[in-house]
């Protein structure tokens, strides 16, 4: 059990990092991937995107799996 | 379990990987591909903190001690350098590094280590492949092969330079415009950063990079159980090190490697990695009010 909600508990500021990293991430590579060319990759971009997604999903899933599950074990 | 599925999937990379530039690094799945080597940096972590948080004590780790986390880097390191893929294999190595130090070693071994360390590394160039030899050669001239060798970091310095303070603005560099810079969206991207969005834009993303790793230290230093701290630390070096590797690569100040920058570079396997990383540091960061 937790001694305070979880809005309080939640680490919002390594949230904010990431997101804030992620956003710039995005901006950057769709830059990359379209300026100046006759043929934009902008499919990388919505890939991108499914990977964070993904990533989101597993994140959520690392962060909801008790640590005492890992520390437990062979080795 | 983390650690021996991500190992099968090194070793189904040299049976049926694809093979793409020059290695094999990537395991097609339909649609999809995946790189393997990106995963085995979470279940080295996993796998040593675990070990870890069991022997550590005041006195330091015994060289009997570092034989099993020995073995546990140094399966998928092999399997890493047979790909190759030397970046990302220097990688898992700074991390299994970087934990080891962290919970302390004995200070005999240490120095034991440390002397092996710097007298073998000079050796490590006769096990280097023709084109590795040429990247740090690059490295000490760029100007040996300006054409060649050399002309991914010759164009990726004056990308940076260009950018001058604020930027050319999104879109309008013209080394990226113009398809000068090579691998512009995956390992390169820093020098799209820094030629559109300036100093400014390149301390800001530094600056970022900065607080993750500081907090990523303090998630380490207030957590209670030594799983969650080292665990913590693994998390944090991996992400260090590799921004710290990205950015010296494209700057010059390092050999060119191939290792993506964590959130910005282009590359699933990459960004499904270190966010299953910021999960396990939230879940930790979370536990430090765990009652009692």
């Amino acid at each position: 059990m937790f001694d305070r909600p979880f809005v309080q508990r939640f680490d919002w500021c390594l949230f904010g990092l990431m997101f804030l990293l992620g956003c710039m991430g995005l901006v950057v590579l769709y830059s990359a991937v379209t300026a100046g060319s006759d043929a934009p990759r902008k499919l990388l971009v919505v890939r991108q995107v499914l990977w964070y997604g993904a990533g989101g999903v597993l994140l959520v899933f690392f962060f909801c799996v008790s640590t005492s599950c890992w520390s437990n074990g062979p080795m | 379990m983390i650690y021996g599925f991500s190992v099968f999937l090194l070793v189904c990379v040299l049976v049926f990987g694809k093979y793409a530039g020059g290695s094999r690094r990537w395991l097609g799945l339909g649609v999809v591909s995946i790189q393997p080597s990106e995963f085995v940096k979470l279940a080295v972590i996993v796998m040593l903190a675990r070990y870890y948080a069991r022997v550590a004590n005041v006195n330091g780790l015994t060289f009997y001690e570092l034989f099993r986390p020995f073995v546990v880097v140094a399966v998928p390191f092999m399997l890493i350098v047979r790909q190759p893929d030397l970046g990302t294999a220097m990688v898992v190595l700074l991390i299994a590094v970087s934990m080891t130090l962290f919970v302390k070693v004995e200070k005999r071994l240490f120095v034991c280590l440390g002397f092996i360390s710097v007298t073998g590394g000079p050796l490590v160039w006769f096990c280097l492949k023709g084109y590795q030899k040429q990247r740090i050669l690059t490295f000490l001239n760029p100007d040996l092969d300006p054409l060649g060798a050399g002309y991914h970091i010759i164009q990726s310095k004056i990308a940076i330079g260009s950018g001058m303070f604020l930027g050319r603005g999104l879109g309008r560099g013209p080394q990226n415009a113009l398809s000068f810079l090579p691998e512009q969206h995956t390992d390169f991207i820093f020098s799209v950063l820094a030629e559109e969005l300036g100093f400014a834009g390149s301390f800001f993303m530094i600056f970022l990079f900065l607080m993750l790793v500081v907090w990523g230290l303090n998630v380490a230093h207030g957590c209670r159980e030594p799983f969650g701290t080292i665990v913590s630390v693994g998390v944090t070096a991996m992400i260090f090190w590799q921004v710290f590797i990205n950015v010296a690569m494209v700057t010059g100040l390092m050999p060119v490697v191939g290792v993506p920058l964590p959130f910005i570079s282009y590359g699933g396997s990459s960004v499904i990695t270190v966010m299953m990383c910021v999960g396990v540091l939230m879940n930790v960061s979370m536990r430090r009010f765990l009652m009692e």
